[in-house]
């Protein structure tokens, strides 16, 4: 069990006594690469800051780390960064010194700096010209930023390599070549890597082990082939199941009621008994260890042996899901259309001669990286931005003109189409109540009073409690926020709903929930929607018809399960090459 | 390097043009200041004395009283531009000779005090941040929030009594002969000018170091064993004074202005003892000269940390040649 | 109010001190601050003028107490006007944009570049003008700098999602600006003020040092340093009271300033 890094019982306390994390254990080998998965509030990142003895002030690590077989306290570790062990941050735009040239950042670590030495390190991560050494951070994409750190992390020739979130700031495609980059690096200098994702999937596509925190401990440890096949704590199977598949449509996706819970509230009991679907009075009894049922896989629930019969048929009970029916053929009813549009901001052509059409009763799915326009487009639907030329048409009304169109006609076009930031929070005024949110709307559009049935039906539509409307943002969490954002569009009852990145900020448990939610309202109460997004596993879930958006232009488009199915376009099937996991 | 230095040019060019409408607009209202004195401008001319009826008919002919606004105003730049801004009322003598007699001084006494404030507020900001929640940082915040509530008539007549007075380590008044009886005269009135402005350096540092320390770049610098004095010189020294040369012309305004008190409080033959007396006599020709000169040096050193800014901080060389 | 460290705490009851002296100046001093006793001069500090008497024979230490009403009115009235104009500026600058953004900010860096003190100096002096004109241009000139730090505040929330909800939901927008922008930036603004005002309370002061603004004879902290400063050596206390008092009250506030703007800064 002394491999490179043995931890034991690792914890990370603020100096107020506040538990972040509970004890972790976790061993890795050389030229292993394990995975660290969890959501918000895990632990998952603060975890391996203590570990490499980066922990920002206010916060305490305790436990054992042994490097090599020796005890090291955090001071020790500290000495050891750059040499023995590194961490390389999630942000690439904000991880490089901005006022230094990358290559100088990269020799930092070079034992024996030179300007062939660093043409040397950036061509091992994918940087084959020298002359990007001379640049500043701020000339180079996010890709080739993330690549130059991963360089200057690797300079001093580590042992030990943690990557945070690598890839989320990127596009997929990007994400994809620095993955392999990563897995790569780790197997050909013997290097232990630890990846610390939200993903499952990315977390499968190149770790050997992963472990599974949640609110702060570890749930379950396991080889990766065994856990995704057999996960064997109920959180873990809520995780997996709750991920949108690439493959297939469902016409429900699973979800794990409620929310992750602060560590010190579940202390002393199964942190995840609250939202257990086998959860017995013994799981709040005392807090489960962690105990290995195979080698190498363990799980922290009592009650594993048990329902691990269950939690199988449960397993496969998705796989054979019901798989939404294909979508009915393309109703010639047309409720947005779009012609020739185009946008540019300055000299930048953002988009270009766009035709799409959304027909009545179903939600079109518009998938672009960063930078595609995506989101410009949505924001041309609603106003928010005004195309340099082209034609929109809601419902038979061409859309009005702000410079010369009156503010009544205005007003009675918006009142048809709708928007959903992606932000949950920073969505809503933190000043108001809910209750206060709505009445403004519903008294600037001259809606009849009462307008208490209106907010309670609404807060139905959305699946919350009506006693919400009187609390503030700040009283809910994200996934909340998102249903009373979704609410607040749909008090005006606009016919199309745009919706820009609803659930990227969310966890995929509650992600799950609010992708429900709009496949409701769509199928249910006759809404469409566009649905703008990078993800294409989302997509898949709740788009009929797909837009493929490359640079400004639409290189495909058609019904969701052909396009995923049989892309046409090089670009889409790039695209679906780069989801981790797929299989094209 | 060659794009390096094209767009800095470009940039440098961008600026200076920029400042002349600036220049335009200042010397405009300055020139218009005549117009706040209370009465006739030919008699606040004459300061007060009696004078008859040609003599005033000269006077207003002299300085084109009779002309219409724009073309005085035309004819006052026309003169400026040649330095020439009429003469005293007080002294008859040329404004630009009373201003160049007293413009040494005031520059010795504005780098002597500017020295101080640098060689003592950036060290003194950067050390209590990296002290955070010490008790050296808890004092120093402490200092700095006193420092800024007093005033350099404040602190002068303090340093006044005390340091000059009673220990009689320094002259009280004056501003002496030769170099370094000189740089003697004035150094009370340059730490008393320094007091204030340094607490404001001191804030301004402290919080811009602050910031910084709680970036990625840092953190990821610290992750690859990037040794701490490489940390502060190279990483946070850097980018922690770009907000510093920001407020530069926040602090250069407060030196000019304090040293216009200090030369008060310790009778230096300063540009600002004699904007104040001039100012107090109404002699408007020499009140003009000298609010000029004051509001172009402002303005010249603005521009000068503009374009140390630019050669700090390359992203804004790009952004500025890319318009 | 809850996390004040002992220090804050002997701020605020400075600042509660002098401005008790502000509204009962008269009626707190020992002596009457107006009296004027040629025969005595300028006379120590004794039991009866605990700090002496300055040239005219009056009591120090009553002119430094009533001498607080001038320096708590006029920086009140430079720090509220000051951020009133400036907020209605910051709002229509920030929220509209545009040529109107334009033109306000021209106009406002002009004004910042000009140095502030100097102008003070010039035109108070040229005019004669007494203290309610220096208050007057000090409350002009405070607008620029105002302005700025609630153009940025508003620029922030502007480009927020929740306030871009607004629009689309068709939202007046008078209503926009005054009840989703202004409540969320009020905060801030009013950490500012108070800083407004310790900053005002100091170039007021500085203003009568040179003997401008405050009308002679007015018991004023900044004129007794302009009167009293031929007497410095021989009654040090009839300057270094008024001086010493400055200095706490303006430091006060700005300590008391500087927590507010922690506590709201996002």
């Amino acid at each position: 069990m002394s491999g490179l890094l043995s931890v034991a019982g690792l914890t990370v306390h603020t100096d107020a006594g506040r538990t972040i994390v509970r004890g972790l254990d976790l061993t890795l080998g050389h030229g292993e690469t394990i995975g660290i998965v969890g959501e918000s509030g895990s632990g998952k990142s603060l975890s391996m800051r203590a570990l490499a003895g980066l922990l920002p002030s206010g916060l305490v690590a305790g436990g054992t780390v042994a490097i090599d077989g020796k005890d090291r306290t955090p001071g020790q570790r500290r000495a050891l960064l750059g040499d023995r062990i590194t961490m390389m941050f999630q942000d690439p735009f904000t991880m490089l010194n901005p006022l230094m040239r990358v290559g100088a950042q990269v020799a930092e670590g070079l034992a024996t700096p030179s300007r062939s030495a660093v043409a040397e390190r950036l061509a091992e991560v994918g940087i084959p010209d020298a002359a990007v050494a001379r640049r500043y951070p701020f000339e180079l994409s996010g890709g080739l930023r993330q690549r130059v750190g991963l360089a200057a992390a690797l300079a001093g020739d580590p042992d030990i390599l943690i990557a945070d979130e690598p890839s989320t700031a990127l596009d997929v495609t990007t994400q994809a070549e620095i993955l392999t980059l990563l897995r790569r690096a780790g197997a050909d200098r013997g290097m232990g890597l630890i990846l610390i994702t939200h993903d499952l999937r990315l977390a499968f596509s190149i770790c050997d082990r992963v472990l599974v925190l949640y609110a702060g401990g570890l749930v379950e440890v396991a080889p990766t082939s065994a856990l995704r096949a057999r996960p064997r704590h109920p959180y873990t199977q809520g995780l997996l199941l709750s991920e949108p598949p690439i493959d297939r449509r469902l016409s429900h996706l699973h979800t794990i009621p409620g929310g992750v819970p602060e560590p010190d509230d579940v202390a002393g009991r199964c942190s995840f008994a609250d939202r257990c679907d086998w959860a017995a009075d013994a799981c709040r009894a005392a807090e489960p260890p962690l105990v290995m049922a195979a080698p190498g896989h363990g799980s922290a629930c009592i009650r594993q042996n048990e329902i691990a019969k269950d939690m199988a048929t449960r397993r496969d009970a998705h796989s054979a899901a019901d798989i939404a029916g294909e979508a009915d053929a393309p109703s010639a009813d047309v409720l947005v259309r779009i012609e020739g549009l185009a946008k540019s901001f300055g000299a930048t052509r953002v988009l270009v001669d766009i035709d799409l059409d959304v027909p009545r009763g179903t939600c079109v799915g518009l998938v672009g990286e960063s930078g595609s326009g995506k989101t410009t487009l949505a924001r041309c639907l609603v106003g928010l931005e005004t195309a340099d030329a082209g034609a929109i048409e809601i419902d038979g009304v061409p859309a009005p003109d702000p410079a010369r169109a009156s503010g009544a006609d205005i007003a009675a076009f918006r009142r048809n189409v709708q928007f959903v930031f992606q932000d949950p929070y920073a969505t809503l005024n933190p000043r108001h109540t809910i209750r206060r949110c709505l009445t403004e709307i519903l008294r600037a559009n001259a809606v009849p009073k009462p307008h208490v049935d209106r907010m309670h039906a609404l807060m139905d539509q959305v699946g919350l409690p009506v006693t919400y409307l009187d609390r503030r943002p700040s009283q809910l969490s994200g996934g909340e926020r998102q249903r009373v954002a979704i609410a607040r569009a749909l008090a005006l009852s606009p016919r199309v709903l745009i919706c820009d990145e609803p659930v990227s900020a969310l966890d995929v448990s509650v992600q799950a929930q609010i992708l429900n939610l709009l496949t409701r309202l769509v199928r249910e109460d006759g809404l469409s929607c566009l649905f703008v997004t990078h993800d294409l596993s989302v997509v898949r879930q709740i788009a009929d018809h797909i837009c493929v958006l490359q640079e400004g232009r639409i290189v495909e488009a058609g019904p969701t399960e052909r396009v995923m199915r049989d892309p046409q376009h090089d670009y889409t099937r790039s695209l679906l090459a780069s989801v981790p996991g797929a299989v094209v | 390097m060659t794009r390096m230095t094209g767009s800095l040019a470009r940039f440098v060019l961008w600026r200076l043009a920029g400042t002349i409408p600036l220049l335009l607009v200042i010397s405009f209202l300055v020139f218009v200041l005549v117009q706040l004195a209370p009465g006739d401008a030919a008699s606040a001319l004459t300061g007060g004395r009696p004078t008859s009826t040609e003599a005033l008919e000269a006077l207003r002919a002299k300085y084109n009283l009779n002309e219409p606004l724009p073309v005085q105003y035309g004819l006052w730049l026309w003169d400026a531009l040649h330095l020439d801004f009429g003469t005293s009322i007080q002294t008859r003598q040329p404004v630009v000779q009373a201003i160049a007699a007293r413009l040494g001084l005031s520059l010795w006494l504005t780098a002597y005090a500017t020295a101080i404030v640098l060689a003592f507020g950036i060290p003194l900001g950067i050390a209590a941040a990296l002290n955070r929640g010490g008790r050296f940082d808890r004092t120093i915040v402490t200092l700095s929030v006193l420092g800024v509530s007093t005033p350099a008539f404040v602190s002068g007549l303090f340093l006044l009594y005390y340091l000059g007075f009673v220990l009689g380590w320094f002259p009280v008044f004056g501003a002496g002969r030769g170099a370094l009886d000189r740089a003697w005269h004035l150094t009370l009135p340059a730490i008393a000018l320094a007091l204030t402005v340094m607490a404001i350096v001191v804030k301004i540092t402290r919080a811009a170091v602050l910031e910084e320390l709680e970036r990625d770049y840092i953190g990821f610098a610290r992750a690859r064993g990037v040794s701490s004095r490489r940390i502060v010189l190279h990483y946070l020294l850097r980018n922690a004074l770009v907000p510093v040369v920001t407020a530069a012309s926040v602090i250069l305004v407060a030196i000019m202005a304090g040293s216009i008190y200090v030369e008060t409080t310790f009778a230096l033959p300063g540009l600002g003892s004699l904007l104040v007396d001039a100012v107090r006599q109404r002699d408007i020709p020499l009140i003009q000269g000298a609010t000029l000169a004051f509001s172009v040096f402002v303005v010249a050193v603005n521009l000068a940390t503009d374009l140390i800014y630019a050669l700090i901080d390359p992203r804004i060389r790009f952004a500025g040649a890319a318009r | 109010m809850r996390r004040m460290s002992p220090l804050l705490w002997i701020a605020a009851l400075c600042v509660a001190i002098i401005l008790i002296c502000a509204a009962f100046g008269e009626t707190v001093a020992p002596q009457s601050p107006d009296t004027q006793r040629l025969l005595v001069g300028d006379t120590r500090p004794s039991a009866e003028f605990l700090a002496g008497t300055d040239n005219l024979g009056r009591d120090v230490l009553s002119r430094t107490i009533v001498g607080a009403r001038t320096a708590i009115l006029g920086p009140t009235v430079i720090a509220l006007g000051a951020f009133a104009i400036a907020t209605l500026l910051g709002l229509v600058a920030g929220y509209f944009g545009g040529r109107i953004d334009g033109a306000i900010m021209r106009t406002v860096d002009v004004i910042l570049a000009l140095p502030g003190p100097l102008i003070a100096i010039v035109v108070v002096g040229v005019t004669g003008g007494g203290y309610w004109t220096a208050v007057g241009v000090l409350t002009l000139l405070f607008v620029a700098p105002d302005t700025r730090i609630v153009r940025s505040a508003v620029l922030a929330q502007r480009s927020q999602p929740y306030i871009e909800a607004c629009r689309i939901q068709n939202i007046p927008r008078h209503r926009i600006l005054f009840v989703h922008i202004l409540p969320n930036v009020l905060p801030l603004i009013l950490s500012y003020v108070v800083l407004d005002f310790a900053f005002a309370l100091v170039n007021l002061a500085g203003l009568s040092f040179l003997g401008l603004g405050v009308e002679p004879g007015t018991a004023d902290w900044g004129r007794m340093l302009f009167e009293n400063r031929q007497i410095l050596f021989t009654n040090p206390a009839s300057v270094l009271l008024p001086a010493a008092t400055i200095v706490v009250t303006a430091g006060a506030i700005n300590m008391l300033g500087d927590h507010f703007r922690e506590r709201t800064a996002p």
